[in-house]
């Protein structure tokens, strides 16, 4: 048993009500597992802001770890989460300015 | 319905100088290839501009051009363009606004105005579909560009009508003076001054007619579909509405690419006082779209208490809070509206503005301008009364304020002393907020573009969210020639970046060729879309090779090749020159241009049936 630090930024604080978060994980979860375990904590509206409901895809964000920048659609999600890792989940925007 | 659907078939040329109008028929052949916005601009100034002429002098034209899709209900169909030959870079100029104005001017008869010649004297005019009448505008002289519509409207008891005006900064010639339609702005390069120069205030339109589609079930069908992605894409049905641009601010600063006074650094420690989240909750009142568009990505604040409370803005967006607000020290959003909200009545581009204030600021704090010589403003980053006090002048051209009116790169070389490097702009054009050090692909993107320091040619979006790696090189010129294909299409079908998540992110895709064919009927095929975006490319770098630009003009901002990011996540990285000649050298193979001159090649404007330009470049 761990815990990350997940920041949130842009929509996804309104969404979740909070700047960040702790998350407990067990050992080997992935990043995959922890947008798991946020859309079940914050629900439907959090989940729709970072995944689109008729693809079903992940919409396109930077996930980052520590300092480490992954692609969520085209990073490693199975990276795995150590104890004390922070986690920020950039604005998840597909166009804009 | 015209020739193909969408179209209305013909412009309106209106010649200042002796009062008349005439119109001009679009040809087919022009459709085709040039598609509508930002291709037809470049056709007319290309055949119309002899190289070499004084940006503000009477040859100069300003063109205002629609797409084939403004008027219907294609998503985002709100846009249209403002096009010229900047005073700011001295080239080829398109800049855009959302809004009514486009429609409107198709509604009217007209796909697209073409303003020639030079009044002695005030004058705006109004286009009532096929009446259109020169009118004196002495009232309107001085008058900024909110009350000058309003007064229009009211004198014209045309409560709809769409105006374009400029404001007192167009008039006094600020070269980053913007041209405004309700509270819009085709913000960049200048295309105010260039009104301005001719005297022009205002154009009133207002039009009855109908924008037909060949088939409306099928056109129905495609829009419905494209309305419900929209709701249902993260970005679009939810980040844009929510937060609007600002929403990124925060996540610039997190990956640490947030330009931050005047870009001596990418980290601003008070960003959480300016991000979009604080503004929702501080400022909101209202979200508002553009006509035709589900996205609602526009949000209209109201200042509450302080001292600029009483501001109402329609704004700002990130561009604004990055320039007024992090690359001056800003961390304060009523401020920041308050700038906005007076950057608006003048007819001042925001981030050219914030730009030379940040660059004045730093001259000041590095003591190569005086207090003396800045009217004794106390010019220290983040002094808000200063900046809006300096703001005032530039609109003005008073005191220092007359020598920032000409542009940062302009102001750096009468300066002098070193103030060149901290001038950050491409070509003449004040950069962007988005960060060229950061972003490879993005910065290779603007280095080559026609205008220079914009984030509209190079564009960020795609290494931001992480869809290209943001920190290699490998594969840079082709997501640079992609972004810019897409953008130029973009612009000539006059659509909104906001619709990347839903058309096309990196390129131009098949949904963009069904939206063209659905409207126009053309039946186009993608690599013949493909074409149309290099024609207009090439033509649009005939014109600036035309005026003298060659391989040697396309470089960063001195601060970009020098000075590698000194902290944050994105510490180290800068676009030193070596490494751009580089990136440079494989973009112009794959463009089809000269290696050492930067020019497009005889075989490349052949094979894009620009026969004119090989006339002029290869006497």
């Amino acid at each position: 048993m761990g815990k990350v630090k997940v920041k949130l930024f842009a929509h996804l604080r309104q969404a979740a009500g909070m700047k960040e978060v702790d998350i407990e994980i067990n050992e080997g979860e992935t990043i995959k597992d922890l947008i798991g375990k946020l859309s079940r904590r914050f629900g439907k509206d959090f989940e729709d802001r970072i995944r689109d409901p008729l693809t079903g895809s992940l919409a396109p964000f930077l996930i980052m770890v520590g300092q480490e920048e992954i692609s969520s659609v085209k990073g490693n999600l199975n990276h795995k989460l150590r104890d004390g890792d922070t986690v920020s989940l950039l604005e998840p925007v597909g166009g804009g300015w | 319905m015209w020739i193909y659907g969408g179209y209305a078939g013909k412009f309106l040329r209106l010649d200042l100088t002796n009062k008349k109008h005439s119109a001009v028929q679009l040809t087919k052949e022009t459709a085709r290839q040039f598609l509508g916005g930002n291709g037809f601009g470049v056709k007319i100034l290309y055949d119309e501009l002899k190289p070499g002429i004084d940006p503000l002098g009477p040859e100069n034209k300003v063109v205002f051009a629609a797409g084939p899709i403004q008027g219907t209900m294609v998503p985002t169909a709100g846009r249209s363009g403002v096009f010229t030959k900047s005073p700011l870079t001295g080239y080829f100029f398109d800049s855009y606004a959302g809004g009514c104005f486009g429609p409107e001017m198709k509604y009217a008869g007209w796909d697209g105005i073409i303003v020639e010649g030079q009044s002695k004297t005030p004058i705006y005019i109004t286009v009532f579909d096929d009446k259109i009448e020169f009118k004196d505008a002495s009232h309107l002289w001085g008058k900024n560009t909110f009350e000058t519509q309003e007064i229009l409207r009211k004198d014209l008891k045309e409560p709809n009508a769409q105006i374009a005006c400029i404001g007192p900064a167009g008039e006094r010639l600020v070269r980053f003076a913007c041209t405004i339609w309700g509270a819009r702005a085709a913000g960049r390069g200048g295309s105010g001054a260039v009104l301005g120069s001719k005297k022009f205030k205002a154009l009133v339109i207002r039009g009855t007619q109908d924008v037909e589609v060949p088939n409306i079930e099928e056109f129905q069908k495609v829009v419905t579909d494209q309305i419900e992605r929209i709701k249902a894409n993260p970005g679009t049905g939810k980040a844009l509405p929510t937060l609007g641009t600002p929403g990124v601010t925060t996540t610039q600063n997190q990956l640490g690419i947030l330009g931050t006074r005047n870009w001596q650094t990418e980290v601003f420690e008070e960003v959480e006082k300016i991000s979009g989240e604080v503004m929702r909750a501080k400022m909101v009142v209202r979200d508002r779209g553009c006509m035709a568009c589900p996205i609602y990505c526009t949000k209209l604040s109201y200042v509450k208490t302080g001292p600029y409370a009483g501001t109402f803005d329609e704004g700002p967006e990130y561009e604004t809070i990055f320039a007024y607000g992090s690359n001056c020290g800003v961390a304060s959003l009523e401020m920041i509206a308050k700038a906005d909200r007076l950057s608006d009545e003048y007819g001042l581009d925001t981030i050219s503005t914030g730009a030379v204030i940040s660059f004045a600021m730093e001259c000041y704090e590095k003591g190569i301008l005086s207090k003396g010589e800045v009217d004794g403003l106390d010019l220290r980053f983040g002094n808000e009364t200063a900046l809006l006090q300096l703001l005032e002048k530039i609109s003005k051209r008073e005191g220092i304020g007359d020598l920032l009116a000409e542009g940062a790169a302009r102001a750096a070389k009468k300066i002098g002393k070193g103030a060149e490097k901290y001038a950050v702009t491409i070509k003449g054009l004040e950069n962007a907020g988005h960060s060229p050090r950061g972003l490879k692909g993005y910065c290779l993107g603007m280095v080559t573009s026609t205008r220079g320091g914009s984030h509209q040619d190079g564009r960020p979006t795609g290494e931001r969210i992480g869809k290209v790696d943001r920190k290699t090189l490998e594969g840079k010129p082709e997501y640079a020639i992609g972004t810019q294909r897409l953008t130029t299409i973009q612009d000539s079908m006059c659509v909104c970046r906001m619709t990347e998540g839903i058309y096309g992110l990196i390129e131009i895709t098949n949904e963009h060729m069904n939206i063209i064919n659905v409207v126009t009927g053309m039946g186009l095929k993608l690599p013949e879309i493909v074409d149309i975006a290099d024609r207009i490319w090439n033509l649009e770098r005939a014109f600036n090779c035309r005026e003298g630009h060659r391989r040697e003009h396309d470089v960063q901002a001195i601060r970009f090749m020098t000075e590698p990011i000194p902290e944050g996540p994105s510490k180290g990285m800068y676009s030193p020159p070596e490494e751009l000649e580089m990136l440079k050298d494989k973009y112009y193979e794959l463009r089809g241009w000269d290696k050492k001159s930067g020019i497009p090649t005889k075989e490349t404007l052949s094979r894009l049936g620009l026969t004119e330009a090989i006339r002029d470049l290869y006497k």
